[in-house]
């Protein structure tokens, strides 16, 4: 009996514990969307007071992406390799971290930072807009820009993983009378990938170095029309990088979510 | 029965609550610490990534050389000094990586080769040291097959795919096929334009040996500060040498030296930094001790026994870092010999010796003779003849080199000069 209202007790206190943390929380919550209500009206004030006009459909409380660094998928690369040589591909490691694989149709090498070229490529195409648009939707690719001329033309597209795109992981396709004649791109696969907890940029952060950047550069724009955060590829670390990318009414910036280095896309 | 069901309700709402009650405990900033971070970790199953396994290597080389060579008629890019951990060496050495280790050696090349192949869109690394290839290429994350001593490494693109050069510091030239594309090469030797720099075999200093990278920019170093670090001590020294820093068997000499003897090893330390260590082959201590897989360990196992010591010697003391200038092999073993670096420029010693000399005979270090320094950085610049009128003086001593370096006359504020090599 004594142990059964000992426990009811200790219920009892936990409950009350449980209450005032979650009131506590809860202050804290409503504390911290009246700061980012208050860091985001500053932020458009110290804009306005920049003649640079943030448009109202950018947010800058969405959150920034954590970098990664990848591992190599030579499987991946395999069912790439197959898929872009007419299958049956033998693959071969040349060292250095270059695989390279052949057949009939030519060679396509994949190096460890994610790119891949052709050499020598002629494999022909029934459909050119069928069998660009399987390939991307194999491996990821969208924003998929198809250019025909006749027999022949262009498909160009981007990665996206996680419905977020990755610059420098894209993807061209040359197309010659009939038949695929230049593949170039590069790809990259997050399995095994390992998240860093590095500290990032925030959105409003982001976009307070391209103020300084727009004034100490002296370039001109009058409005920032979006910004989201997106990756950026670093081939010689295999990794994935955060950028902010900032449209204005005149040029895309990046913004280094590590660095805060601003650089035009 | 229905008292044991109740028993196990209050136990399960015991252990609810009090789960919930830890949980919102971790999301108070407060009350969070790293045992917070640890929980929410453990909950959302993130990782932490971290840094590369070749990072130990890399900032023991020196710093390097860089020039890059693109279309344009008005130079080349230079960088002298590039340290490894800048932007244009984390390009450029992974590219001399994939060309390294799918390396098919065409055989020795000409200078004349080199020099009409460099007027190609490439990529020029001159290690300002000799080093072997297996050193060099475990550098940069890679193994070879190749054997032979490198002192600069060329890119160049005169074939589809990228050639490399590997020139020794004898003048011999070798020439190598890689599978690595020349559009690589391209692409990133396209995104630096010309500073001014050259080659002297390209300009009017020709006496001066033909690869040196020169450059007309204006050079601006400061002056540094060099002094005995304050955690050079006898008992520092002692417990990060694996010695027994409470040993009777010690004794001072006349000149102030300590002698700390435990045979059959013997430490020397001078009160002027010097720190001399003369052992046997059968090493006691691991720090001694060269880890091989083979029998004979390899130049490599021998420089990373060479950094874990000059490590334990630097950390311990608060000495400036150690860079890597030679590894030798020689009868018994392997002798390395390292040197101080300061805004990445090499820090000489006015007496000619060496910062760190180690001695391997087998698989131990038997002898090592180091000089205890730190430096650091101060505000004011150093007075450094310009570029051009440096160029004129070495010019008139034919084959030689020209570098920069601080020059250590003991302590006190050290200023940056032009050194003929």
């Amino acid at each position: 009996m004594e142990t059964y209202r000992l426990k009811n007790i200790a219920i009892l206190i936990l409950l009350l514990l449980n209450a005032f943390l979650l009131t506590l929380l809860g202050y804290q919550h409503m504390q911290s969307r009246q700061s980012d209500s208050d860091t985001v009206e500053q932020l458009r004030v110290l804009f306005s007071g920049n003649q640079l006009s943030l448009a109202d459909s950018v947010d800058p409380l969405q959150p920034v992406l954590s970098p990664m660094t990848l591992s190599r998928n030579t499987e991946t690369e395999a069912d790439m390799a197959d898929m872009l040589l007419g299958g049956g591909a033998e693959g071969a490691s040349q060292g250095g971290g270059i695989y390279s694989y052949t057949s009939a149709a030519g060679s396509l090498q994949f190096r460890s930072g994610g790119s891949f070229d052709s050499i020598q490529l002629s494999l022909p195409v029934t459909d050119i807009s069928d069998f660009a648009i399987s390939f991307c939707e194999s491996f990821g690719y969208q924003d998929i820009d198809i250019q025909l001329a006749g027999s022949g033309g262009t498909v160009t597209a981007i990665q996206y993983v996680a419905d977020v795109p990755i610059l420098g992981c894209g993807l061209t396709l040359v197309f010659r009378d009939g038949s695929l004649t230049e593949v170039s791109g590069a790809h990259i696969s997050l399995e095994n990938a390992a998240l860093s907890s590095e500290e990032q940029l925030t959105c409003v952060s982001a976009l307070v170095r391209f103020l300084d950047y727009r004034s100490s550069a002296g370039i001109i724009c009058s409005e920032v029309s979006s910004v989201s955060c997106i990756y950026y590829l670093v081939e010689s670390s295999s990794t994935l990088t955060p950028v902010w990318q900032v449209e204005t009414d005149t040029y895309t910036y990046l913004v280094d979510a590590a660095s805060g280095d601003v650089s035009r896309l | 029965m229905r008292k044991r069901t109740l028993n196990r309700l209050q136990n399960l709402a015991l252990m609810v609550l009090f789960i919930t009650a830890v949980v919102q405990l971790s999301q108070i900033p407060l009350l969070s610490g790293d045992w917070a971070n640890r929980f929410q970790a453990f909950l959302t199953h993130s990782t932490d990534s971290s840094g590369g396994q070749t990072a130990n290597l890399s900032s023991v080389l020196s710093a390097v050389h860089i020039v890059v060579t693109g279309d344009s008629e008005y130079g080349r890019y230079v960088q002298l000094y590039a340290p490894a951990d800048g932007p244009l060496f984390q390009q450029a050495g992974p590219l001399f990586q994939e060309a390294l280790g799918s390396a098919t050696e065409v055989g020795a090349t000409a200078d004349k080769t080199l020099q009409e192949a460099l007027d190609t869109p490439g990529i020029y690394m001159d290690l300002t040291t000799e080093l072997p290839l297996a050193v060099v290429a475990a550098w940069l994350g890679e193994e070879t097959s190749y054997d032979r001593p490198v002192r600069a490494m060329a890119l160049t693109t005169e074939e589809e795919s990228a050639v490399l050069y590997l020139c020794s510091g004898d003048g011999s030239i070798f020439r190598y096929y890689t599978a690595l594309p020349s559009s690589a090469v391209i692409d990133l030797s396209g995104g630096y334009p010309p500073n001014n720099g050259f080659f002297a075999f390209e300009s009017n200093y020709a006496t001066l040996a033909p690869y040196t990278v020169l450059t007309t920019e204006t050079i601006s170093v400061p002056l540094i500060q060099a002094s005995l670090p304050a955690g050079y001590s006898s008992y520092n020294l002692l417990t990060s040498l694996d010695f027994n820093a409470h040993t009777g068997y010690r004794y001072q000499e006349s000149s102030g030296t300590e002698v700390v003897m435990e045979s059959p090893r013997t430490l020397r330390l001078s009160p002027d930094g010097t720190v001399t260590y003369d052992g046997s082959r059968e090493a006691a201590s691991s720090l001694y001790q060269v880890t091989s897989s083979s029998g004979s360990p390899s130049a490599v196992e021998a420089l990373q026994s060479g950094i874990k010591l000059a490590a334990a010697l630097t950390e311990s003391t608060g000495a400036s870092p150690l860079y890597l200038r030679s590894i030798t092999e020689t009868d018994a073993g392997f002798q390395l010999i390292f040197g101080y670096r300061c805004t990445n420029l090499p820090v000489v010693f006015s007496d000619g010796e060496a910062a760190l000399t180690v001695t391997i005979t087998g698989r131990a270090i038997t002898a090592f003779v180091y000089r205890c320094q730190a430096y650091t950085i101060t505000e004011e610049n150093s007075a450094l003849l310009p570029a051009a009128m440096a160029m004129a003086i070495a010019s008139l001593h034919p084959g030689c080199s020209l570098s920069l370096a601080y020059v250590d006359g003991g302590a006190g504020t050290l200023s940056a000069f032009w050194l003929e090599t």
